[in-house]
């Protein structure tokens, strides 16, 4: 007789969590050291310097040559990271150049809108694709979900910038639903638009996965069986075919939250909304080095918590699978 | 009992209550979605124009960009920080609207000595800061030592070494070692902004930074990076005229199209930077006006003297002949910009005696028959990424390709572009110049002199122009001097190290409310003056 996958109870999936928590947690340090390494050359490497890049070609050669002083942008690489690290220690994050601040007042005051944006991201794109997969699983192969898989494959095709700029047209400025870029009275409604444009890179590929494996699972032993015990369709749904299912689409989401996360970058630049995505894109345009290593350190890192947050799922849906996803 | 029917089972008696509730809740996610959502400021738009200034409001203003500081040795020469740094502190003198020359600020008169060597400044009586305490010359004297010190912008080469003397509270004397023309308008300049002594002094760079303090008509009130400024009036400030508006506030909106649906839905009074081919359209519409502004700045093509061709003088003339600038402007600004008579913007000196450059694609090609290159040759042109750039480009490629000359063109990222440009790593690069101040000399030495940034990009080295703009910076006759900016412009005009394309503009839109705004020759805007009628 098979065993319906999900039970097992509460008391394993946390026990599960727990071992899964410390063993990430314990992964973090050498990711995080890693990730500072990366984004610290990485930054460098680039082509063009800061003071042209603020200035043009308005940038005299004084400005130039003492801005690269006080980065200490003509010590060889290697010493750069070793002072950068030994400065991090105390705390001392840097001092971005274009903004004139300590680079982690500026991340600290940015890190809300982006976590709440690409939290509200996630939450709609389950919100829109669960019951959209299985509306589509269940009418298999009818009118209704050709179409759907027509959406999606359009929908894959569309760059978010242009997505956003077509939602804010019709809902923003025709409709009026919704406010013109960050400045609306209420954050729910300010982060609506560009929480459903992110979404929108997401959704399909989500989408189409779960349907496969609604399809997938509704064939099942077990829930044929639940059905020839007499559970009602619902019943049979949400305890028997959803927590199967939902498996491979959480661990495509976890493998996407790298987009999700990146994906601010362009979105925040459309909607106006001050988050860590814009700043990135500012400081880049400006090769502010400091600003730039915080930021995209702090993006890998959120990155790498979604990832956890998803596998935690997985492990809560299928105990099996803590550990390693 | 097969597996499919299950799923038929699902569909026939299900599949209509699922579908509704799905629908249901979508359409409940938007509602209320929307119903929190803000519903913007709803302005009543007036239809009648008052003539006498109304006191009092709020101006909402539209731009792409935030002031990344608020000190005014901190902006980087940045537009986006110099406008807000210039309504929040005073200089010396101030650059007039028609940016000729300058007009009393702090200084209420001057006197200049024979010789051009000391200038003795006279101060209103009963100046004070924002914050209440008393601007001495001393705070003038501390001001112009901090700039010298520690200025590694633009103002470093505009300046030359001042003597400051300060005999009493009300008068301050500079001293130069030689005549220095432009010193006016340098001292009009953000960076020679007046700043309170003993305030910086307490609270050191990074505080002040942070809570600047100015005797401008107006004051910081709210200041978040990038998100949000705001500025109110300053009761403190010496001219009880202004401001008429008791707040004005500064929003980013980075795409141009957001910045007009904002304005279109009474959001804010005013967009900046709206693109030229939205000019008509936005000019038509009720409540609307749409302002274009004649600015000191020049668009060009720079033409590196390292590619064998643009070494020869007859070439980089054939190129200027070459290009159809009245269309050109027709196409790309709508007719909104000019065709240039000289390597200077319209600026104090400008030889408006001389023809603009014209065009005559025959006379193009007879002068590169003159030259080694007469059968054409293959270069590439940097651009920006913006669609002005484009376009500009794409019509200059057609233009060139007429007399034989190939031309690739190459979209840089803006650090990378310019860092290029600089170094002369670009065949052509398509860029704009400005000028900060109201005189000539800053144009001149940074695009003719062979010391200045652009003329070495390009390798262009003239003995007699470098010369001359050393002479015209001294020479303090203003007829003299006239003669001798014209005699500049004559020869850069032939040397042709660039090619001149045009002149252009600043547009805004606003409603028609708004009074009194307009941005000046350098750039900047008098918020000050600006009102609205009820």
């Amino acid at each position: 007789m098979t065993t319906p996958l999900y039970s097992g109870g509460a008391a394993a999936g946390k026990h599960s969590w727990g071992i899964l928590i410390l063993r990430r947690l314990f992964q973090l340090v050498p990711i995080a050291f890693g990730i500072t390494l990366l984004s610290f050359f990485i930054v460098r490497l680039m082509p063009g310097d800061p003071a042209r890049a603020m200035t043009g070609i308005r940038a005299t050669p004084d400005a130039v040559q003492r801005l690269d002083a006080e980065l200490g942008l003509g010590q060889p690489l290697l010493v750069q990271y070793v002072h950068f690290l030994q400065r991090g220690m105390h705390g001392d994050l840097g001092y971005s150049y274009l903004y004139q601040q300590p680079v982690v007042e500026l991340v600290a005051d940015r890190l809300l809108p982006t976590l709440w944006l690409v939290t509200y991201a996630t939450f709609l794109s389950i919100l829109i694709a669960v019951p959209l997969a299985i509306m589509s699983a269940l009418r298999h192969r009818s009118i209704y979900d050709k179409l759907l898989q027509l959406g999606l494959v359009t929908c894959m095709g569309l760059p978010s910038y242009w997505l956003g700029i077509l939602l804010l047209l019709a809902f923003g400025f025709a409709m009026r639903l919704f406010p013109i870029a960050g400045h609306g009275e209420s954050p729910r409604g300010l982060f609506f638009l560009p929480a459903l444009t992110l979404a929108a890179g997401v959704i399909p590929t989500v989408l189409r996965s779960l349907r496969a494996s609604v399809l997938e699972v509704l064939r099942a032993d077990h829930v044929v069986a639940a059905r020839a015990k007499g559970l009602s369709p619902p019943s049979v749904l949400v305890r028997h075919v959803l927590p199967s299912a939902l498996i491979p689409a959480i661990a495509l989401l976890g493998v996407h939250a790298g987009w999700l996360v990146s994906g601010t970058m362009v979105v925040e630049s459309l909607f106006d909304i001050p988050g860590l995505g814009r700043l990135l894109s500012h400081a880049l345009g400006a090769r502010d080095y400091p600003t730039l290593q915080v930021v995209i350190a702090t993006l890998a890192i959120l990155t790498t918590c979604i990832q956890l947050l998803t596998d935690m799922s997985l492990v809560a849906l299928d105990p099996r699978a803590s550990g390693d996803s | 009992m097969g597996k499919q029917n299950i799923a038929n089972r699902f569909v026939s008696r299900n599949t209509v209550k699922y579908a509704a509730g799905l629908v249901v809740a979508l359409a409940g996610i938007i509602a209320i979605a929307a119903a929190r959502s803000g519903s913007g400021r709803h302005e009543p738009v007036a239809t009648s124009r008052d003539d006498i200034p109304h006191h009092g409001g709020r101006l909402v203003i539209a731009g792409n960009s935030l002031p990344t500081s608020l000190d005014p040795l901190g902006t980087h020469d940045r537009q986006e920080s110099i406008i807000p740094v210039l309504q929040i502190y005073d200089q010396l003198v101030r650059a007039d609207k028609a940016g000729k020359g300058v007009e009393p600020d702090l200084a209420q008169s001057w006197d200049i000595s024979a010789d051009g060597r000391v200038y003795r400044f006279h101060l209103r009586p009963n100046l004070k800061f924002s914050d209440g305490s008393p601007l001495r010359a001393s705070d003038v004297k501390f001001s112009l030592e901090r700039r010298a010190r520690e200025d590694m912008g633009l103002s470093h080469d505009l300046f030359p070494p001042l003597e400051i003397t300060v005999p009493d509270d009300q008068t301050v004397i500079i001293t130069l070692q030689e005549p220095w023309a432009p010193l006016l308008a340098d001292l009009a300049m953000y960076a020679a902004s007046i700043i309170p002594e003993a305030y910086y002094t307490s609270v050191g760079r990074e505080g002040f930074a942070k809570k600047p303090v100015g005797s401008g008509p107006f004051v910081v009130a709210d200041w978040k990076i990038n998100e949000r400024f705001v500025l109110t009036r300053n009761r403190h400030y010496w001219d009880a005229r202004y401001p008429y508006l008791d707040e004005v506030q500064q929003i980013v909106v980075e795409n141009e199209m957001n910045r007009i649906m904002k304005l279109k839905r009474g959001e804010v009074d005013i967009a900046k930077l709206i693109p030229f081919n939205q000019i008509s359209t936005l000019k038509s519409t009720e409540g609307l006006s749409v302002q274009v502004d004649p600015i000191m700045i020049v668009t060009l093509i720079t033409l590196n003297q390292r590619v064998p061709a643009f070494e020869n003088v007859k070439v980089r003339q054939a190129m200027q002949w070459a290009i159809n600038r009245e269309e050109f402007i027709r196409g790309v600004y709508v007719g909104h910009a000019e065709v240039p008579r000289s390597f200077l913007p319209r600026v104090l000196y400008t030889d408006f005696d001389a023809p603009p450059f014209g065009y005559d694609p025959e006379k193009a090609k007879a002068l590169l028959a003159e030259s080694p290159f007469s059968n054409g040759f293959s270069v590439k042109l940097a651009i920006l990424n913006n669609d002005t750039a484009k376009n500009t480009a794409a019509v200059i490629q057609n233009d060139l390709k007429k007399i034989g000359i190939h031309l690739e063109i190459q979209i840089l990222e803006g650090a990378l572009f310019w860092t290029r440009c600089e170094q002369g790593e670009n065949d052509l690069c398509l860029i704009q110049v400005a000028s900060d101040i109201a005189d000539p000399s800053e144009m001149v030495s940074y695009n003719a002199a062979s010391t200045g940034t652009l003329p070495k990009s390009v390798g262009y080295k003239n003995a007699e122009v470098d010369a001359l703009a050393v002479e015209a910076q001294r020479e303090v006759n203003p007829e003299r001097r006239a003669q001798l900016y014209r005699k500049i412009q004559q020869i850069v005009r032939d040397d042709a190290p660039y090619v001149w394309l045009c002149w252009t503009s600043a547009p805004t839109a606003m409603h028609s409310n708004v009074h009194d705004f307009s941005v000046l020759p350098t750039v900047n805007m008098r918020l000050w003056e600006v009102w609205k009628s009820p």
